[in-house]
């Protein structure tokens, strides 16, 4: 526990080999908590912690409240639609109004990368919780991605890992890159050169077949498309898409006898792989999300206890 | 009004004393006892030029909030400057000849420096008709330029370069391929994907500076790049500079030659700017081409933004950062100080090569020249903070931070605009 010294989670890439190593333990035993019959525990009793999403989200949301909940902590959730966001009330104004109703943590989404180093920033005794900044990161969803593939493989480290996909949008493809690789996992990303950031391959091997790219590796983890990609022309059409870089039973036949399918969720079916795929006995997708509350009830009591009231 | 400078090293050489009356350098010898009614110790500080800063955003007409003419005035006074253009991005825009008589009216009003408009190329910055340049020209505007806009239209932005030239006025042009870089708040490339920021591609501008030239050279055009900032950039004005040399000039910003994109990691906004902050190769190549002449000068892009703009998500908040009052400084205590550029190619690049973009002939040094002046001391510390620009704008990216070399006084034609002594 004394590795972690920081108030705030704003990305994997802000974080040590050992901090994740901390988060991934500290969850461990947070786990069998959601199991047993009083799902609740007293740690942050009397914590008040905001949920502020900017951006629509429904799982991520609830997995954080529902983590937030199971520590017996006060949560108010603001959302865009709601919130004076639309009134023109910058995220300055927010974050004092968050001060001065006396808020502890708050776990922030925002279309912009950055916004929640700005309320890090900005609000120096409250814990900061990035829940999604734009493209940049999803440290918590990456961190639930590993706590997976460690509870699959015993181990993370040397472990083969293709992400699938618009790489180029991708938040959680960015966290899990940062977070893999300083688990020292082996990392790499196929999709079509639209959807690949500039610059990706001095990070990662990156390949646009996905045929060639499933062979021998262990975590198969496709990212959902936002459709409206399509309408500015990276990509031709969701069926084309389907064909090239979508998960079939025959390609299934292409994986190692271990490997696994993962998705942040929620998966277009019949794009990004077909139901049975999802459904099938490689998938660990509904696992992702139980382990995403524990992930997240460890990484909110590691924060408490750096910000002291 | 005779003023004494005891001790100024011209342009960094030999100390002597120099002496202004009616507005002219009356005498300049290695000691001088004259009685004058002021007279400065200045031992060891250089003098220099007054610097001509080609392209800057007075924010007027119509944003007071972001600076007003008077404060534009004192910061350029601050920063040693005393010729400066405007850019026409303003509301209402700079596209008719009573708004520039006004520019130019009001800086003498003020009093400090002279403002040398720069007016746009369609009206109301609209991309479909051309200003009446003419009129313009009249009125004292000294080129045009959609500014941060590019004219989307090349068939309009020939006609453009086509009817410049007819009324004799320069071109300055922002080049950017609009389509290209939408949407991006940086430079593309490793540092964008780590920082999950969007990415401004280098083609961009390589691309907006391969039309205009062609367009300019095409039809014979005097056109002028703004803030080059890519290695690539440069290679290309080479190239067309060589064949027209005297067609093609262009500048670069401070920034772009001490900072690149790695300092964007903490998202503060006051290193937001368009073009933006490029590669370390790029910094080093634009380094390497202001001491060899193919840039040929300085300019700040001077772009003030009140602090409730800047303080946003860095997507959210505008490009542009303020320059009038550290570019010398900055200059001297990064380039001058450590060696990389010398006294003279300061002169060049900042004061000279600007006045002969715009036309005028460049300051001298001699008995019987005008006197419009700077004196510098390149080793004096200040340290840049919102307190100490004179701007409304406090979006700078030297904030924080100890500059080594402060101008400590200002002359415009003999008077005394700037004092910090």
């Amino acid at each position: 526990m004394s590795v972690w010294k920081k108030k705030d989670l704003l990305g994997l890439k802000e974080l040590s080999r050992e901090e994740i190593i901390t988060i991934l333990e500290t969850a461990k035993s947070f786990k069998p908590l959601l199991f047993r019959e009083v799902k609740k525990v007293p740690t942050l009793k009397g914590w008040t912690i905001a949920n502020l999403f900017f951006e629509p989200s429904t799982r991520t949301r609830v997995s954080f409240e529902l983590a937030e909940k199971r520590l017996s902590a006060d949560t108010i959730n603001i959302s865009s639609s709601v919130s004076s966001v639309v009134k023109g009330e910058t995220l300055l104004d927010t974050a004092k109004n968050l001060r001065s109703l006396v808020c502890d943590i708050v776990v922030i989404r925002h279309s912009i990368a950055g916004a929640p180093h700005l309320l890090a920033e900005k609000l120096p005794n409250v814990g900061i919780i990035n829940a999604g900044d734009g493209i940049n990161e999803h440290p918590t969803q990456a961190l639930l991605d590993m706590f997976s593939m460690q509870e699959r493989f015993g181990y993370i480290e040397g472990l083969r890992v293709l992400i699938v996909g618009d790489i180029l949008h991708s938040r959680v493809a960015r966290s899990n890159i940062w977070g893999l690789k300083k688990m020292k996992a082996e990392v790499s990303v196929c999709g079509p050169f639209t959807l690949m950031p500039k610059g990706i391959e001095r990070f990662v091997k990156v390949y646009t077949d996905l045929d060639e790219a499933v062979i021998n590796k262990d975590v198969i983890m496709f990212l959902r498309i936002q459709r409206e990609r399509q309408k500015t022309g990276l990509f031709p059409s969701l069926r084309e898409y389907h064909r090239l870089y979508g998960m079939t039973e025959k390609r299934m036949k292409r994986l190692s006898a271990k490997a696994v399918i993962m998705h942040p969720g929620p998966v277009n079916r019949g794009v990004e792989m077909v139901p049975v795929v999802a459904d099938g006995d490689r998938s660990i997708i509904l696992e992702q999300v139980t382990n995403g509350v524990a992930v997240r009830m460890a990484i909110l009591y590691l924060i408490s206890t750096v910000v002291r009231r | 009004m005779r003023i004494l400078l005891r001790g100024v090293r011209i342009i960094g050489e030999k100390q002597v004393d120099v002496l202004l009356e009616k507005g002219r350098i009356a005498r300049v010898a290695s000691s001088l006892s004259v009685s004058a009614d002021r007279s400065y110790d200045l031992d060891g500080t250089v003098l220099l030029p007054s610097l001509c800063d080609i392209h800057t955003h007075s924010r007027q007409p119509g944003n007071d909030e972001a600076e007003t003419l008077e404060s534009f005035s004192k910061a350029a006074v601050h920063g040693g400057i005393t010729i400066a253009c405007t850019m026409p991005n303003t509301n209402p825009v700079v596209d008719n000849p009573a708004i520039v008589s006004y520019l130019i009216r009001e800086a003498k009003r003020i009093g400090l420096i002279d403002i040398y408009p720069v007016a746009s190329i369609t009206v109301g910055q609209d991309g479909k008709i051309l200003t009446e340049m003419a009129q313009l020209k009249q009125a004292g505007a000294v080129a045009v330029s959609e500014d941060g806009k590019s004219v989307e239209s090349a068939r309009l932005m020939r006609y453009a370069f086509e009817y410049a030239k007819t009324v004799g006025l320069l071109v300055m042009v922002h080049c950017e391929e609009p389509t290209l870089s939408e949407g991006g708040v940086m430079n593309e490339g490793t540092t964008s994907f780590r920082l999950g920021l969007r990415g401004i591609p280098e083609i961009s501008e390589t691309i907006g500076i391969l039309r205009d030239l062609e367009i300019a050279t095409y039809v014979g055009a005097r056109v002028h790049i703004c803030h080059v900032s890519l290695a690539r950039s440069i290679e290309i004005v080479s190239r067309y500079k060589r064949f027209y040399p005297h067609l093609i000039t262009c500048e670069t910003a401070p920034h772009y030659l001490i900072f690149t994109e790695e300092d964007l990691t903490n998202y503060s906004t006051n290193f937001k700017m368009n073009p933006p902050l490029r590669r370390e190769q790029d910094r080093k190549s634009l380094l390497k081409a202001i001491k060899s002449g193919k840039i040929d000068c300085i300019a700040t892009d001077h772009a003030p933004h009140p602090d409730w703009e800047k303080e946003l998500e860095f997507e959210l908040s505008p490009f542009g950062v303020v320059g009038l009052e550290t570019w010398l400084s900055a200059m001297i205590h990064f380039f001058v100080n450590t060696g990389r550029l010398t006294w003279r190619d300061i002169k060049r690049l900042c004061c000279d090569r600007p006045r002969e973009i715009l036309g005028l002939r460049p300051v001298g040094l001699s008995e019987g020249d005008v006197a419009d002046l700077v004196v510098v001391d390149p080793m004096r510390e200040w340290k840049v903070e919102a307190d100490s620009l004179f701007s409304r704008g406090k979006n700078s990216p030297f904030l924080g931070r100890v500059l080594k070399g402060k101008v400590l006084l200002t002359i415009k034609a003999g008077k005394v605009v700037f004092e910090d002594l």
